[in-house]
């Protein structure tokens, strides 16, 4: 008789088929289950932010270019006696521009700083008084008001009166001058004098001879002269180019300064300055000691991105 | 009766093969389609997750290079990137001639290429799927590395 029950080995064999191709198919939903994982993963970097805060770096950068000067201008312009006492506040309040300026950075984590910070040291030569003539402290009428300057800004000269009377355009030597001397000796010079009416001259570096510049209507009174700004009472005059032809440092001195009377004022780059009074204001001429130009590294950190960007702020940066 | 004898029980034999048989072949054939599938759906993914890294990179070198029209001292931009794709490693090539990014997956079957645009030079350099930094160089060339 056939055994109907079958033995217990039989039924352990039974299904083995079906066993293999569940597994198959579990294994296959295993994998594509990872292939989804990936998937969503990918889907999930892809639609994440790509921006690493370029923006925030350079928005930080152009903040300081564009405010710093202000700070480092409003003490410049307290008219310090001591250089020292002068660039400790400078620091103080740019420590404290960059502190309120990193504030918003910080806040998301990111380092936001200037570093390397160097003061270019500058000196501003003041005569306020209108009668006096245009003279060193001891009066002496030849002089050289500032030796090897890197830059000359705000150089503004009003002549009052006084002037030599000259013949033009042979004798301007012997009147009034600003005479600047670049690098290679090349000389570029200003003149101003009376010739039946004030007259302005100016010799460029490759020029052997001064040239009558800007005479008809720039001066109905006494000519104040920007040289370089290039202006003529606040007339543009493009024939003033300041030290044209000549390559810095400059050495800026005048010539027969007991010619003529009058104010000036100019801010040279350098420590090096003539016989004046001062420093402080005190009897003209006198010489004060200013922050010409500042030089710092603008530096930025996140954890996507390192910016480190050197940057000279003077006047006209802002 | 020998004859008949020895045909006793066939149809049950018959059928319990013929049962076993369609049975194989209907699991083979549920089998080769779910593998055609998952192959199809990794071949896809693997794609996609190509171009992902591709184009993220992209980005990150171009938004190197708007960093570097400003002319700073050091510019390093960092892009976290997967160091594997299904289990698989991968190489970033980029060709900064043409300018593209080529990333292509261990074994080299699968490859995507992505245009990106630089105003600085970019230097030619392979390197090895992961965390990468695009630096500019001292000679103001944009360079790949890992990180």
């Amino acid at each position: 008789m056939a055994d109907l029950r079958g033995s217990r080995d039989e039924d352990r064999d039974r299904g083995q088929l079906l066993l293999v191709a569940a597994l198959a198919i579990a294994t296959a939903i295993v994998a594509l289950v990872l292939l989804l994982n990936t998937s969503i993963y990918m889907e999930n970097l892809a639609t994440r932010d790509t921006d690493t805060g370029a923006s925030e770096a350079v928005a930080f950068r152009n903040t300081v270019e564009g405010n710093l000067w202000r700070v480092v201008e409003a003490e410049n312009d307290r008219t310090y006696a001591s250089r020292s006492t002068l660039e400790t506040n400078v620091t103080r309040r740019t420590n404290r521009f960059v502190e309120l300026t990193a504030a918003r950075h910080r806040r998301s984590g990111v380092v936001a700083e200037l570093s390397n910070t160097t003061l270019d040291e500058g000196t501003r030569l003041v005569q306020n008084d209108s009668t006096r003539q245009l003279t060193d402290a001891s009066g002496t009428p030849d002089w050289e008001l500032a030796t090897d300057a890197d830059g000359v800004r705000e150089f503004e000269v009003n002549v009052t009166g006084g002037l030599t009377t000259s013949s033009a355009p042979v004798a301007q030597s012997d009147a009034f001058g600003v005479i600047v001397e670049g690098s290679g000796a090349d000389v570029w010079s200003l003149f101003v004098y009376n010739n039946g009416g004030e007259q302005i001259a100016v010799k460029n570096g490759s020029e052997s001879t001064p040239t009558n510049v800007c005479s008809g209507g720039f001066y109905a009174e006494d000519p104040r002269v920007n040289l370089t700004a290039g202006t003529v009472n606040g007339t543009r005059c493009s024939a003033i180019d300041f030290a044209k032809g000549t390559d810095p440092p400059y050495d800026v001195s005048y010539q027969y300064g007991n010619r003529s009377t009058g104010t000036y004022r100019l801010t040279a780059n350098t420590s090096s300055v003539g016989n004046v009074n001062g420093p402080g204001p005190t009897t003209p001429p006198y010489e004060m000691p200013v922050v010409y130009s500042v030089s710092t590294d603008v530096v930025y950190r996140s954890p996507e991105l390192t910016y480190r960007a050197n940057v000279t702020i003077t006047e006209g940066s802002s | 009766m020998r004859v008949a004898g020895r045909d006793r029980a066939v149809s049950t034999t018959l059928s319990y093969v013929l049962t076993l048989g369609i049975t194989s072949i209907l699991i083979s054939g549920l089998l080769i389609g779910v593998t055609g599938v998952v192959d199809d759906r990794r071949a896809q993914t693997d794609e996609n997750a190509l171009d992902v890294i591709g184009e993220r990179i992209a980005a990150n070198l171009m938004a190197a290079d708007r960093l570097a029209e400003t002319d700073p001292a050091a510019t390093v931009v960092t892009v976290r990137l997967p160091d594997q794709i299904s289990n698989r490693g991968y190489g970033v090539e980029i060709m900064g001639g043409p300018g593209l990014v080529v990333v292509t997956l261990d074994g080299g079957e699968t490859s995507v290429t992505v245009q990106f645009a630089a105003d600085t030079p970019v230097v030619d350099t392979e390197v090895l799927g992961g965390d990468l930094r695009v630096v500019l160089t001292p000679a103001d060339e944009l360079e790949v590395r890992s990180a």
